[in-house]
């Protein structure tokens, strides 16, 4: 009979763990082999996808086993935490592959037995400051610049002795508070 | 005499859609080639093949039969016509790959259920 949830035994840990542990086994031929052709890459897709799948079990099993009344529950997020980072690890080098691989083929990679997701590039885009002022100027306006303006300039009107004329461009505003 | 239709013009069709031209599908025109089908979601590929039948006198190389189209998936013959329009176009070497891959990967045996990547035992 199957535990309920919040209350997983031992036994079901030990059995993660041999699973988790079977499906790393191959690891390093993983890594040797690469991903020089698109059939490569797809295998490759799939063996990811089980070490996905296995780590998605791992955080939903940590999740139900979050019952603060059992002893040892220390050891028990230990031994989840082991887990999700050696899977973690591994999806990481490998993605790195099938990274490398779509940026030189193009295309994406699909799967080759089918359950795994197909997988392609996006493009991750971000931002760093050349001229702060131009930019400031630019969102002068933005509510989300000015509620961080605000927060920023509450904290030093706080935390130390600075009137309006330390920091141009506001007014205090002191209102009693029962403390 | 009638003349057997050429091999370069049965798998037209098939090695333009290899080369990223896929042309559009007519549902009861099947191309021969090489496939690969899926009947639920994140369910294992199925292979399919589609060819065609031509009964060919030795001698003269004339066409003794009507040409008739076949299909068959996972090595079971099935409906041309049925299968045709839901199944994608892979490499010949692929859908060899597909036919080795399954005979080796329990996981895949099941074509109706989603393949449990856990379980599958893949190796490069």
């Amino acid at each position: 009979m199957t535990a309920p949830i919040g209350h997983n035994s031992l036994p079901e840990i030990e059995q993660l763990q041999l699973e988790v542990s079977e499906h790393l086994s191959s690891r390093h031929e993983w890594v040797e082999a690469g991903a020089e052709t698109r059939e490569q890459a797809e295998l490759m897709n799939d063996y990811v996808g089980g070490l996905r799948a296995l780590k998605k079990r791992v955080e939903d099993m940590r999740a139900a086993a979050v019952d603060p009344l059992k002893e040892d529950l220390k050891e028990t997020e230990r031994v989840f935490l082991i887990l999700a980072s050696k899977l973690n690890g591994n999806i990481l080098v490998l993605d790195l592959i099938l990274t490398d691989f779509l940026v030189e083929h193009g295309g994406n990679i699909g799967s080759a037995t089918g359950g795994a997701r197909t997988r392609s590039l996006r493009t991750y885009r971000s931002v760093e400051i050349e001229n702060a002022l131009k930019l400031f100027v630019h969102y002068r306006d933005d509510p989300e610049i000015l509620d961080a303006l605000t927060k920023r300039a509450a904290k030093d009107v706080r935390s130390k002795s600075v009137d309006s004329d330390g920091i141009p461009g506001i007014r205090i505003i002191e209102q009693p508070l029962i403390s | 005499m009638r003349t057997p239709t050429p091999y370069r013009q049965l798998y037209a069709w098939h090695r333009a859609a290899i080369a990223g031209d896929e042309r559009p599908r007519i549902a009861d025109e099947p191309q021969c080639g090489w496939y690969r089908i899926k009947l639920v979601r994140n369910g294992p590929w199925i292979p399919v093949r589609i060819w065609c039948s031509q009964h060919i006198e030795a001698a003269t190389g004339e066409l003794l039969a009507d040409e008739r189209i076949f299909a068959e998936q996972d090595g079971i013959t099935v409906d041309p016509i049925g299968v045709w329009t839901s199944a994608h176009p892979i490499s010949r070497k692929a859908y060899d790959q597909l036919v080795e891959l399954r005979s080796y990967t329990p996981a895949m045996a099941d074509d109706h259920a989603p393949v449990d990547l856990i379980k599958a035992e893949l190796r490069p």
